[in-house]
């Protein structure tokens, strides 16, 4: 079970950055590029400003992976 | 120390330097202007000349550019100390590696995407066209030497990492011809191989564990030399398959998993922040250090050699990516700042290698001779505490034990068993082989470890004293990561653990630590064969140039023939230096061919800066650079030669190895000569010829480019 959660965590972890690089990617390749760079500083303003570019898919994967990320360590704390 | 305060220095130099410094070379030194066309628009024909958005570009140049060299330089530097290689890397690429990358790709954009070859013909004259050509063609060769000895270290006796390595073949492939074949090369087709191909390689991380430990295990622990050709023909088959089969497909997924990989582990740095525990100078400096022989100046700046500056950079920035940039000032950010990415890859790995304890670093990195009888003489260290206990072992070897002792066959039936131990007992072996002996006959020698396991992952520090290997938290980094860690030089490993014990220490992932070590190793393997692959298919067409000149119709690119037979010699050669060398011996030899090349490309670079830049002081911006790296690197080659190479001529067994290597290096050390001296008498009419000149000539030069481009 530790196991599984740990793979689930790690999973989660590697999407959430994927994510995260890939809505910063696009802020920078978008007008006001420097978003991207205070994106890279402040990581929660990345689905801010992608969720207003209209990269919605990336922002519903940023908050579910972080949310499940979360949630795990949070078990595996628990456990 | 803490690694996340220097992590975040390295990040403000790097800014600044890219913020202020590239931004004077754009403006003054090379004067970029959109208006000029790029040959990318110029040539366009949707093959290689197509005009690329600058981001993409990046994204390809960067894959392109950063092979193994940023990842394992570092971490082999790291005997130093943590001081030099993070100065080194820093310094050197802000000032040379990133200028030289910059430089040369503005060169040749301007020349309609000229090869590092051709502008030096163009610039020098034919004959010293000529050895560079030659020089590049075995600088080619011995990169992948030094590239493909990595992978064999990290893979070998290693079932979890050949597997997971190896299922990424058919993955690419698989990938390729969903892409082009199923989705006729839509971007809709490449999204959703792009997402299986990912998923896939993680599934065969996954799988990789089961497989380590089920009996189809001792089919996949290869031995170097198996490896070694298991790699050769991979890299053969690569360089002949067409490019969208298997290479484009792989190198996509590498470049996703590299810039993922690293960002990750930046972030991990900054989270974790991890102490640095290698001294910030070891006395390894003056010399005598566990992997490299030679002393700090010169051998730093050799060992590390991508991830401060790379002459292999000037291939690419002449060669693919000048070809599609759109706009001369997007040379800028895809110049100079793919390669200061470069130099944060160079510095994550030297963070890596360095947050692990240094006894643990030394004993993963060497391969010390291990006496197979303790005796007064190896200070009571040994395999066996005595002959009586090596003669009673016997009956538990396996025929692969005995092949690594050297027992004899008939030992372990009876009489003479004791003479046989006594008669093994003034020999010693390898480390390496030691700690491969099968868990039966480590058991049957009191070693601590459990019989019917197929690893001697649970050795704890007194079976490692015993063995003669100081080692600190070493134990538990191989009972957590399921490998024998030790003696696995080549330095794929300790980076492998090293990003291992950053990942495992984030929130949640300490009982990871075994998938993120062979996460590791199949990143670092992923890219190397990536390089492998690329690298050979440049060399063929540098082989195929060559033959061409013999026989037109081998030079052909369509000619199978001149494909097949310029692939095997490129292949050949790697090889060899890979079967025939150590990390210790090719590793320098790469280095050293990687900076001379880097040496050429400054020397071209302040050429045409004295020539076209508007103030000749500026070609001094590669000239510092040109002069430091050709004292460096010019020392450590006359150096290597003394002190490492032509020593091994009087031991017979390493005599030819000894012999070729001092050969190859010191013709490289010549051909470089001649270039460098070739360009001083360049330099010196160009001084003398009146100022304008020079810049009229050359823009009529230019002009007279673009007119027969268009």
């Amino acid at each position: 079970m530790t196991q599984a959660v740990a793979i689930v965590i790690a999973v989660s972890l590697v999407v959430f950055v994927a994510a995260h690089v890939s809505l910063l990617v696009s802020l920078l390749g978008r007008p006001s590029r420097v978003r991207g760079l205070v994106a890279l500083v402040v990581p929660p303003l990345a689905p801010y400003w992608g969720w207003r570019e209209g990269l919605k898919l990336r922002v519903y994967v940023w908050a579910t992976t972080l949310t499940l990320y979360t949630a795990g360590v949070a078990l595996l704390a628990n456990a | 120390m803490r690694a996340a305060y220097w992590m975040l220095g390295a990040l403000a130099v790097l800014s600044i330097g890219y913020r202020y410094y590239s931004a004077f070379l754009a403006a003054k030194v090379l004067c970029l202007d959109d208006a000029r066309a790029t040959p990318a628009h110029l040539h366009r024909d949707g093959q290689n000349f197509h005009p690329t958005s600058r981001w993409v570009l990046f994204g390809h140049h960067f894959a392109a550019i950063s092979g193994a060299g940023p990842l394992i330089g570092p971490v082999l530097a790291a005997q130093f100390g943590f001081y030099p290689g993070f100065l080194w890397i820093l310094f050197g690429v802000v000032l040379a590696g990133a200028v030289q990358d910059f430089v040369i790709l503005v060169a040749s954009t301007r020349r309609g995407g000229r090869s590092l070859a051709e502008i030096a013909r163009e610039e020098l004259g034919p004959r010293l066209g000529l050895v560079t050509a030659v020089s590049i063609l075995f600088i080619v060769v011995i990169a992948l030497a030094g590239l493909g000895n990595v992978v064999v270290g990290a893979l070998s006796e290693s079932a979890w990492g050949v597997f997971t390595v190896g299922a990424s073949v058919p993955i690419a492939l698989a990938m390729g011809l969903y892409i082009y074949k199923v989705r006729g090369g839509s971007s809709r087709g490449i999204r959703e191989a792009t997402a299986m191909g990912c998923a896939l390689l993680f599934a065969a991380l996954l799988v990789g564990k089961g497989v380590a430990d089920s009996p189809w295990a001792e089919h996949l622990k290869l031995s170097r030399t198996v490896l070694t050709l298991a790699m050769a023909s991979y890299g053969f088959v690569a360089s002949i398959l067409p490019v969208w089969m298997l290479l484009c497909p792989r190198d996509y997924l590498s470049s996703y998993l590299k810039i993922g990989t690293i960002f990750l582990l930046v972030a991990g740095v900054l989270v974790v922040n991890p102490p640095i525990q290698m001294p910030g100078v070891t006395p390894w400096i003056h010399g005598g250090g566990p992997i490299l022989k030679g002393p700090l100046f010169p051998f730093v700046f050799i060992t590390i050699a991508c991830g401060a500056i790379s002459g292999f950079h000037a291939l690419v920035a002449s060669g693919t990516t000048p070809k599609m940039v759109d706009k001369e000032r997007d040379c800028r950010t895809i110049g100079y700042g793919a390669m200061l990415m470069e130099g944060l890859v160079g510095i994550t790995a030297l963070v890596a290698a360095c947050v692990m304890p240094t006894e643990d670093y030394v004993a993963i990195n060497t391969d010390p001779k291990v006496a197979v009888v303790a005796s007064a003489e190896t200070h009571g260290e040994g395999l066996a505490a005595s002959a009586g206990d090596l003669a009673r072992a016997f009956p538990s070897f396996t025929e692969h034990d005995r092949d690594l002792l050297g027992v004899p066959a008939s030992a372990g039936q009876g009489a003479g068993d004791l003479a046989s131990a006594a008669g093994l007992a003034p020999r010693k072996l390898p480390a390496s082989k030691v700690l491969a002996l099968s868990n039966g006959a480590l058991f049957s020698l009191g070693y601590h470890v459990d019989p019917a396991a197929p690893r001697a992952t649970t050795l704890d520090e007194g079976d490692f004293a015993r063995l003669g290997l100081h080692v600190k938290e070493l134990p538990h980094l191989a009972e957590t990561s399921g490998e024998v860690v030790a003696a696995r030089t080549g330095g794929g490993v300790s980076l492998a653990v090293g990003m291992a014990r950053v990942f495992s220490a984030l929130p949640g992932m300490n009982a990871l630590l075994a998938y993120w070590y062979h996460f590791a190793i199949m990143f670092e393997a992923l890219f190397i064969l990536t390089t492998i692959d690329t690298g050979t298919r440049i060399g063929r067409f540098l082989m195929q140039e060559f033959m061409g000149r013999v026989d037109p119709r081998l030079g052909a690119s369509t000619s199978v023939t001149g494909a097949v037979l310029s692939t095997l010699l490129i292949v050949a050669g790697w090889t060899y230096f890979i079967l025939t060398g150590s990390i210790a011996t090719i590793w320098p030899m790469f280095g050293i061919a990687n900076q001379l090349l880097a040496c050429t490309a400054l020397a071209i670079g302040t050429t045409l800066l004295l020539r076209e830049s508007p103030r000749r002081v500026y070609a001094l911006v590669t000239a510092l650079p040109l002069a430091f790296v050709s004292t460096t690197t010019l020392t450590a080659g006359v150096e290597s030669i003394l002190v490492l190479y032509w020593p091994m001529t009087r031991v017979a067994a390493t005599r030819t190895t000894g012999l070729v290597n001092s050969g190859v290096t010191g013709l490289l050390l010549v051909c470089i000569g001649l270039i460098l001296a070739g360009s001083a008498r360049r330099w010196v009419a160009l001084l003398r010829a009146p100022r304008a000149a020079t810049v009229v000539g050359a823009v009529a030069g230019m002009r007279a480019l673009e007119s027969r481009s268009a």
